[in-house]
């Protein structure tokens, strides 16, 4: 199966209107005033859809689909989110949020909005898509989402009813260990905290949308885009290995994911809070950006960790600061440069103290003046013990990078 | 079923903060406040009618549509035009962006001849190798240019510097409020 980024573009704009539908579906059930912060596209495994899953304490409602295409939406929610919707819903019902009618509540909200996220996917091919009857589902640390699915009362035919089908041929697609997850975030106008809806289609129906969107010539494969993920989370590890070995604390890469995301989505990834870090720039095939950030926390925990003992001046710390960040940048992207047969060169690295979202604003912005979607690279390295998180954010030149993916297509085949 | 749209300016009530994403703009009347975050480079055009109680806020990442035409699939050509989600058309584009959010302050109930504008952002964190340069610059002159055009006075700025900005624009009074990482909050 090849993908192109024209496909990638389609795939974004369907999964942004469908959000926006189910936005409205929201306000209009709950009046929550919702709206669509961030939508994108990621080259995903099964294991960092699950792992976000996990790390949130989230309850979800899951809905399958079938027809021009299949697949599974989730509608996921905080657990708090999911008691304040019920009581807007079902007043009273929040009093016993295990209740039947409680999570009725939610199962008919998510069945409205994931059904008007579907509708325009079904629009664009041209052809009808039935959704099953919704399942509430609480994830818990132990729980999969192989399990989840498996747990669900997928029902194929669409029809009411309880019956738990035992859909090996849905497991086994889910199964595969890449996924192309369309992740949409949703917040309301007063609060952070929002809504995620996931859609998770088979590899054929991946291939179907293709074929209706997609730009053959420019197609890559989609085991390029794995190879290349792999060659991200072989980067963070390495990155995690040297920030081991440099600070003396254990740490581990607790996210690495590739993303397909609109260029102005990229800074609302990111909190507006102060971080603490240094932006690098890289050059080669591809060349781009990369901020490693620390929250203030973790900068001191870093530089004490560098330099023990020390009563050290904020001129030592910032410089202590600077060449971890020279550090992580290597190990992340030293990998890339071997498997890409090329030599990227890394810039001396600037310091940065200033809110998130506006130290990569400028990246983005200088990205923008060629491009309107941007690969995004997000990893994030952290101890177990919660000393320190790291995280690294790298933008490559699209162009750059598809002729990356090129050097990378034949190790894939 | 009611249709969300980008026209927020609609079903505002009182008190309410209305969140202004990336190259995207909102308009608000009084009792709200228009919010944006992380302006490095960007610029921040908030535009007010205090009489009417109607204000605007846009969050702009490029000066001009037409002068970031260079490559294809890029911004400026013909997907970059559109809007790549509900954001309002050219909102992008400090150029097409002012015109954009003046219109829509109109059909809110704005008069043309008592608005004002402040602006803040552009400013030059970094000096990248790549780049030209100075687009955090080039976005105040291009704001600067397009607002002597249209003939909206300007009435105070907290442009340029190394650091980043945060913006809550008072749709009552027309102040703007500008957060740093460190220190005071300062308005404008």
């Amino acid at each position: 199966m090849n993908l192109d980024v024209q496909s990638l573009r389609t795939f974004s704009r369907l999964a942004h209107s469908g959000a926006e539908e189910a936005a409205g579906s929201l306000t209009t059930l709950t009046g929550f005033d919702a709206r669509v912060a961030v939508t994108k596209v990621e080259m995903a495994t099964r294991a960092d859809v699950e792992r976000e899953f996990r790390e949130r304490d989230l309850v979800t409602v899951h809905i399958g689909f079938s027809g021009a295409i299949e697949g599974q939406t989730v509608l996921a929610f905080d657990r708090d989110r999911a008691i304040s919707l019920v009581d807007a819903l079902v007043p009273g019902a929040s009093d016993d949020p295990d209740s039947d009618l409680a999570t009725s509540g939610l199962k008919e909200l998510g069945n409205i909005m994931l059904g008007g996220f579907i509708d325009g996917w079904a629009d664009f091919l041209g052809d009808g898509i039935d959704i099953t009857t919704p399942t509430y589902v609480e994830l818990d640390a132990g729980q999969s989402l192989q399990d989840v699915v498996d747990d669900s009362e997928f029902d194929t035919d669409g029809q009411f009813g309880a019956e738990v089908h035992d859909d090996a041929d849905f497991g086994a697609e889910i199964d595969s260990n890449h996924v192309l997850a369309f992740r949409n975030h949703l917040e309301t106008v007063d609060e952070e905290a929002g809504f995620y809806i996931y859609m998770l289609p088979t590899q054929d129906s991946v291939e179907t949308i293709v074929d209706a969107a997609g730009d053959a010539d420019d197609a890559i494969p989609v085991e390029t885009f794995t190879s290349f993920s792999q060659m991200i989370s072989e980067g963070a590890g390495q990155a995690s290995e040297d920030l081991t070995a440099m600070t003396g604390i254990d740490t581990n890469v607790d996210v690495s994911r590739l993303s397909f995301v609109p260029v102005e989505g990229v800074p609302m990834e990111l909190t507006d809070e102060a971080r603490r870090g240094v932006v690098l720039e890289f050059s080669g095939t591809p060349s781009g950006y990369i901020a490693i950030l620390f929250d203030p926390e973790s900068a001191e925990s870093v530089a004490d960790a560098l330099m023990p003992g020390m009563d050290a001046d904020p001129e030592m710390r910032k410089s202590a600061l600077q060449e971890i960040g020279n550090i992580v940048t290597s190990g992340f992207l030293d990998g890339w440069a071997n498997s890409l047969e090329t030599t990227i060169e890394i810039s001396p690295p600037t310091y940065v103290d200033d809110i998130a979202s506006a130290i990569v604003d400028p990246l983005v912005t200088e990205l923008a003046r060629t491009q309107d979607y941007a690969f995004l690279i997000d990893s994030a390295i952290a101890t177990p013990d919660e000393t320190f998180t790291c995280d690294i954010y790298a933008l490559p030149d699209e162009r750059e990078l598809r002729a990356a993916f090129d050097q990378l297509a034949p190790e894939a085949n | 079923m009611k249709v969300y749209s980008s026209d927020r300016s609609t079903d505002q009530s009182s008190s309410k903060r209305i969140k202004v994403g990336v190259a995207d703009y909102a308009v608000a009347e009084a009792g709200s406040t228009l919010v944006t975050s992380g302006l490095g480079s960007c610029v921040g055009i908030a535009l007010a009618d205090v009489d009417a109680g109607v204000a605007g806020l846009a969050h702009a990442m490029l000066p001009y549509a037409s002068d970031e035409q260079d490559g294809d699939g890029g911004a400026g050509d013909a997907t970059g035009d559109e809007p790549t989600d509900d954001r309002p058309a050219g909102a992008k584009y400090v150029n097409t962006a002012i015109p954009g959010l003046l219109h829509s302050m109109e059909e809110t109930g704005a008069d043309r001849s008592r608005i004002e504008a402040r602006l803040a952002g552009g400013s030059a964190m970094f000096e990248f190798s790549s780049g030209d340069g100075g687009v955090g610059e080039r976005n105040v002159v291009a704001a600067k240019t397009t607002l002597e055009t249209y003939d909206v006075p300007l009435v105070a700025t907290d442009v340029g510097g190394d650091y980043g900005r945060s913006l809550s624009f008072d749709a009552t009074t027309g102040e703007l409020s500008i957060r740093r990482a460190h220190g005071e909050n300062h308005v404008i």
